[in-house]
C-alpha cells in the first residue's frame, strides 16, 4: 500500500520496504520546459543545490530529465532528513558563489558524456524546443546569472510542483521543506518537427532505433514487451545479425507515451539489421501478435505485482503521476488490467506505433523504400534578400528583413528570425542560426563575399534573448576558401635542382644525334634500293632508332611542363 | 482485389511481380549509365510501391515463396546489400530450402556486377547444388556462376577458355550428374532454363554431343537463359542449337 500524506505542504507517497531506507524529491520541471538559448538552467540549478552538501561518499544523486528533476538518496532516517532540509534550503537561498564552478563542472560533463545512439532523436521528431531540447549541448548556461536561476526556483521549485517518496517505516523527524508557495506547472505541449510520419532518418550511429509515441495504457506498455521479443527473435537469435534488442515505454506525462526500440549492427550486416526490424514491424503492424509472447509479457509483470517489494519500487513512477495529473493505478487495477490485454489490443497499438513512427537508420541507408518518409533535412521555402555568393562553389546567402536562407549545397535552408530557437555568435564573426524546425545554419563571413553589414542586420533582427556568444575560436578552425590557399601556393617560386639543365641539354643533344640519324637512314631507305634481305633488318633498326629519340627527348618535355 | 482482400497472398505477390517488372521496363536493361535521371526515379518509385505490397505480404505469409523470391529481386533493384538479401533468402529457405527462383535469384546478387564477389557466388552455387536431393535441377546454378563469370570477357573466345580450365569443367560436369544427366532428374519446374543453361556451357565446352543431346531433350522449345549476353537471344540460341546438331549430331 501507498500512503499519501503531507510534509510542509508537500505531498507524500509512504511505502514499506526490506531493504534500505530512501527517499526523492521530485519537481515537475525538465529541459522540456526551458528555451534552447537558456538551456541548461534546470540543470545548473540542480548541482548547485548538490553543491554545499559534498556529499560525496553517500548514495546522494540528482537527475534533471524531459519533465522532472529528482533529488534522490539512499541512507539512515537522520541522513535522509538531513539531505532533503538541506536541498530545500538551497533551492530557496541558492548558493550562488559556485556559479561559475558549477557551470565548468557542467560543461565536463558534457564534454566527457558518451554520446547514446537515441540522443538525436528528440531532435528530429520535435525541433529546437520544448522536448527536442535534450538533443542539443546546454548552450544557455554561459549567460545565466544568479538572478535568472533565482527567478527560475521561484517559478518551478515550489511546494505545490514538488512529490516526495520514501520507501521506508516512516517519514523521518526533523525533516524540513522549507520551499516557497507556487502553483503545479502542467507538462508542456509537445511540438513537431515531422510533416508526415511514419519517417526516418539517417542517424550516426550503427543501430537501428524505433521512436513511436502511443496514447497511454496498459496494453501499450505490453506492446513494448511483445516488441522486445520478436526483434530479440528476428534479429539475434534467428539471423545473428544483432547482439543487443531492446524495447522500452515511458510515460511522457500528457496522457501519451514514448516507444523506444534499438537493435544493434555488426558493420556488414547494417542492412540486414534495418530490413529485420522492417520486417519484424511489419509483422506486429498485420496483426500477428503471438500468444505465447503476450503471455509471457504479462507473467513478467504479474510476477513484479507479486514482489514485497512492489509498492517501494513503483514510488518514483507513481510520484511522476502525481506531478502530471495522470491517474494511479492499485496494484490489484494492475493486474486486472494486465489480465484484459488481448492480441487484438496489442496489434492496435502496433498500428499506432507504426503510423507515428520515427526509424533512425545508420549512415549509408535509407528506409523510403518500405514507406518511411525521409524526415526533412532541408527547409519548404526560401526568404528574399540581399544576395551574397559563396566564394567558391556556385551557393548563394540571402539575408533578408524577415530571416536568412541558405541556397546551395544541401539546401535550401531557411531560418526566420521570429522562428529563430538560437543563434551562436563568434567573435570572428560567424554566426548559427538554429530554427525551431531544428534546420540549421551556420556562417562563416570567410566563405563568402559578405557586405560587413550583412552580420550586422542578422545581430539586430535575432531577439537578443535568442544569441548565446561563444568563446574565440582557435585561427586553425576557421575555414578559409581554398581558392585562396592555392593561390598562395601559386606565387610561391617553383624550387629547382642544379640537376635539371644539364639534363636538358644532355638528353637534347642526345635525342638530336640520335633522330638525326634515325632520319636519315629512314630517308635513305625510301630513296636507295636494297637487298630484300636486308631491309627488314634496317626498318628494325629505324623502329629502334624512333623510340630511343622519343625517350630521351622525354626527359626535356617533362622538366618543360614542371618549370611552367 | 488487394484492396477487397489485403490479406489474399497471390494477389499481392502478383501485384508485386507486376510492378517490379513495370519498374525495370522502365528503367531498361542498359547500363545505369545510359538510363536518365526520371527514368531512373520512376523505376524506384516502382520498385518501392512493389516492395511495400512485399512486405505486407511476406508479413501476412511468412512462407509464401513466391513473395520472398520477389523480394529477393527488389532488394537487388533497390540496392539494399548483400546481407539483406541473404536475409530475405534464409526467410524463405527456412520453409522452401531448394526453392531454385529464389537461390537464382541470390546468386545474380552475389555476382560482382551487383556489388558480390565470384567466390561468394560459387561458393552459394555449390551450397545449393550440394543441399539438393539427388536429380535436383539445383546444381545449373554451378554452371550458371561459371558461366557468369566467363561470359563477363566480352570475348566468346575467352569465355569458352575460361570454362574449359580443367577444375571448371570438372565441376560442370559434376553439376550435369547430379541433375541433368542424372536418373532422377524431372522436367520439372524450369526445366527448360535449366537444360538451355546446360546447352550453352556444353557448347562453350566445344562437347557438342552433350549440348546437341540437351537441345533434343527440349524438343522444340527453349529459354533464352543467358544467351542475350551474347546477342539476340533467340537468334543465338538458334545459332548455338544449329552448331551442336551440326558438329554433335542429333541423336
Amino acid at each position: 500500500m501507498i500512503q499519501e500524506l503531507d510534509v510542509d505542504g508537500v505531498p507524500t507517497l509512504l511505502a514499506p520496504t526490506g531493504g534500505p531506507m530512501r527517499a526523492g524529491l521530485t519537481f515537475r520541471v525538465g529541459t522540456a520546459d526551458e528555451t534552447l538559448a537558456r538551456s541548461g538552467i534546470t540543470h545548473l540549478l540542480e548541482h548547485l543545490a548538490l553543491a554545499p552538501l559534498g556529499l560525496a561518499d553517500y548514495h546522494v544523486n540528482g537527475a534533471t530529465a524531459p519533465v522532472f528533476t529528482t533529488f534522490h538518496m539512499q541512507g539512515s532516517a537522520q541522513d535522509i532528513a538531513t539531505f532533503l532540509t538541506s536541498v530545500c534550503a538551497n533551492l530557496t537561498d541558492l548558493p550562488t558563489g559556485r556559479l561559475d564552478v558549477e557551470k565548468e563542472i557542467l560543461r565536463t560533463e558534457h564534454s566527457s558524456r558518451g554520446t547514446a545512439a537515441v540522443d538525436d532523436i528528440p531532435l528530429w521528431r520535435h525541433g529546437a524546443r520544448d522536448f527536442g531540447i535534450t538533443s542539443y549541448p546546454e548552450w544557455g548556461l554561459g549567460a545565466l546569472t544568479a538572478d535568472d536561476l533565482r527567478q527560475w526556483a521561484a517559478r518551478w521549485f515550489t511546494r505545490e510542483n514538488a512529490v516526495l517518496w520514501i520507501a521506508g517505516k516512516a517519514v523521518p523527524a526533523g525533516l524540513r521543506l522549507t520551499l516557497p508557495a507556487g502553483v503545479r506547472q502542467p507538462v508542456p505541449a509537445v511540438s513537431s518537427a515531422l510533416p508526415q510520419t511514419p519517417a526516418y532518418f539517417v542517424g550516426g550511429s550503427r543501430a537501428v532505433v524505433l521512436d513511436a509515441v502511443v496514447r497511454r495504457r496498459t496494453a501499450a506498455s505490453v506492446f513494448a514487451g511483445v516488441l522486445e521479443r520478436e526483434l530479440y527473435r528476428a534479429l539475434r537469435q534467428d539471423g545473428g545479425l544483432s547482439y543487443q534488442t531492446t524495447a522500452g515505454y515511458e510515460p511522457r506525462g500528457d496522457g501519451h507515451a514514448t516507444l523506444r526500440a534499438l537493435a544493434d549492427a555488426l558493420p556488414e550486416k547494417q542492412d540486414a539489421v534495418l530490413g529485420g526490424f522492417v520486417d519484424t514491424l511489419a509483422k506486429l503492424r498485420v496483426g500477428r501478435i503471438e500468444q505465447a509472447d503476450l503471455d509471457a509479457v504479462v507473467a513478467k509483470r504479474e510476477d513484479f505485482l507479486g514482489t514485497a517489494e512492489v509498492d517501494a519500487a513503483r514510488l518514483p513512477s507513481y510520484a511522476f503521476n502525481v506531478l502530471t495529473g495522470e491517474r494511479n493505478l492499485t496494484v490489484d487495477e494492475h493486474r486486472a488490467e494486465l489480465k484484459a490485454v488481448d492480441t487484438d489490443d496489442v496489434h492496435e497499438v502496433a498500428r499506432e506505433a507504426l503510423a507515428g513512427a520515427l526509424l533512425m537508420v545508420p549512415e549509408g541507408h535509407r528506409a523510403d523504400w518500405a514507406g518511411f518518409a525521409a524526415a526533412p533535412t532541408r527547409s519548404a521555402d526560401t526568404v528574399a534578400g540581399t544576395a551574397y555568393r559563396e566564394k567558391e562553389g556556385d551557393g548563394e546567402l540571402h539575408v533578408g528583413v524577415d530571416g536568412v536562407s541558405w541556397l546551395g549545397h544541401g539546401g535550401p535552408l531557411t531560418v526566420r528570425y521570429a522562428e529563430c530557437a538560437l543563434m551562436l555568435a563568434w567573435p570572428d564573426g560567424a554566426r548559427q542560426l538554429i530554427g525551431d524546425d531544428a534546420i540549421s545554419m551556420r556562417i562563416e563571413p570567410t566563405m563568402f563575399d559578405l557586405h560587413p553589414g550583412a552580420i550586422r542586420v542578422i545581430d539586430s533582427q535575432v531577439p537578443a534573448d535568442r544569441q548565446v556568444v561563444m568563446p574565440a575560436r582557435d585561427p586553425d578552425r576557421i575555414p578559409q576558401p581554398r581558392a585562396a590557399a592555392a593561390g598562395a601556393g601559386r606565387r610561391e617560386p617553383v624550387k629547382r635542382s642544379w640537376w635539371e639543365i644539364p639534363l636538358m641539354i644532355v638528353s637534347g643533344l642526345a635525342a638530336l644525334t640520335i633522330g638525326g640519324g634515325t632520319f636519315l637512314l629512314t630517308l635513305g631507305m625510301f630513296i636507295t634500293e636494297t637487298a630484300e634481305s636486308d631491309e627488314g633488318w634496317l626498318w628494325g633498326v629505324i623502329a629502334v632508332g624512333w623510340l630511343l629519340t622519343v625517350i630521351l627527348a622525354l626527359p626535356i618535355v617533362l622538366l618543360r611542363r614542371r618549370r611552367r | 482485389m488487394l484492396a477487397r482482400r489485403p490479406d489474399d497472398a497471390v494477389a499481392g505477390a502478383m501485384l508485386g511481380a507486376h510492378l517490379i517488372r513495370a519498374g525495370w521496363r522502365i528503367r531498361s536493361a542498359y547500363r545505369a549509365q545510359h538510363v536518365s535521371r526520371e527514368q531512373f526515379a520512376r523505376f524506384h518509385a516502382h520498385l518501392r510501391r512493389a516492395e511495400q505490397v512485399l512486405i505486407d505480404v511476406t508479413a501476412r505469409h511468412p512462407e509464401d515463396a513466391a513473395a520472398w523470391t520477389q523480394r529477393i529481386t527488389n532488394a537487388r533493384g533497390l540496392e539494399l546489400g548483400q546481407a539483406e538479401a541473404r536475409r530475405r533468402y534464409d526467410q524463405l529457405a527456412k520453409h522452401h530450402p531448394h526453392h531454385l527462383p529464389a537461390q537464382a535469384s541470390l546468386l545474380q546478387q552475389f555476382c560482382p556486377k551487383w556489388s558480390g564477389t565470384w567466390e561468394r557466388a560459387h561458393g552459394f552455387a555449390r551450397e545449393c547444388a550440394e543441399a539438393a536431393p539427388p536429380g535436383a535441377p539445383n546444381a545449373v546454378l554451378v554452371v550458371e556462376a561459371h558461366l557468369e563469370e566467363a561470359l563477363d570477357h566480352d570475348d566468346l573466345g575467352k569465355a569458352s577458355a575460361h570454362l574449359r580450365g580443367a577444375h571448371v569443367r570438372r565441376e560442370i560436369h559434376q553439376a550435369a550428374q547430379q541433375s541433368v544427366w542424372h536418373p532422377g532428374f524431372r522436367d520439372g519446374w524450369g526445366w527448360v532454363w535449366v537444360r538451355s543453361v546446360f546447352a550453352m556451357a556444353f557448347c562453350l565446352l566445344e562437347e557438342y554431343p552433350a549440348a546437341a543431346r540437351q537441345f533434343a531433350a527440349m524438343g522444340r522449345l527453349g529459354d533464352e537463359a543467358m544467351f542475350g549476353y551474347v546477342g539476340d537471344p533467340t537468334r543465338q540460341f538458334q545459332r548455338f542449337r544449329d552448331k551442336a546438331y551440326a558438329k554433335g549430331g542429333r541423336s
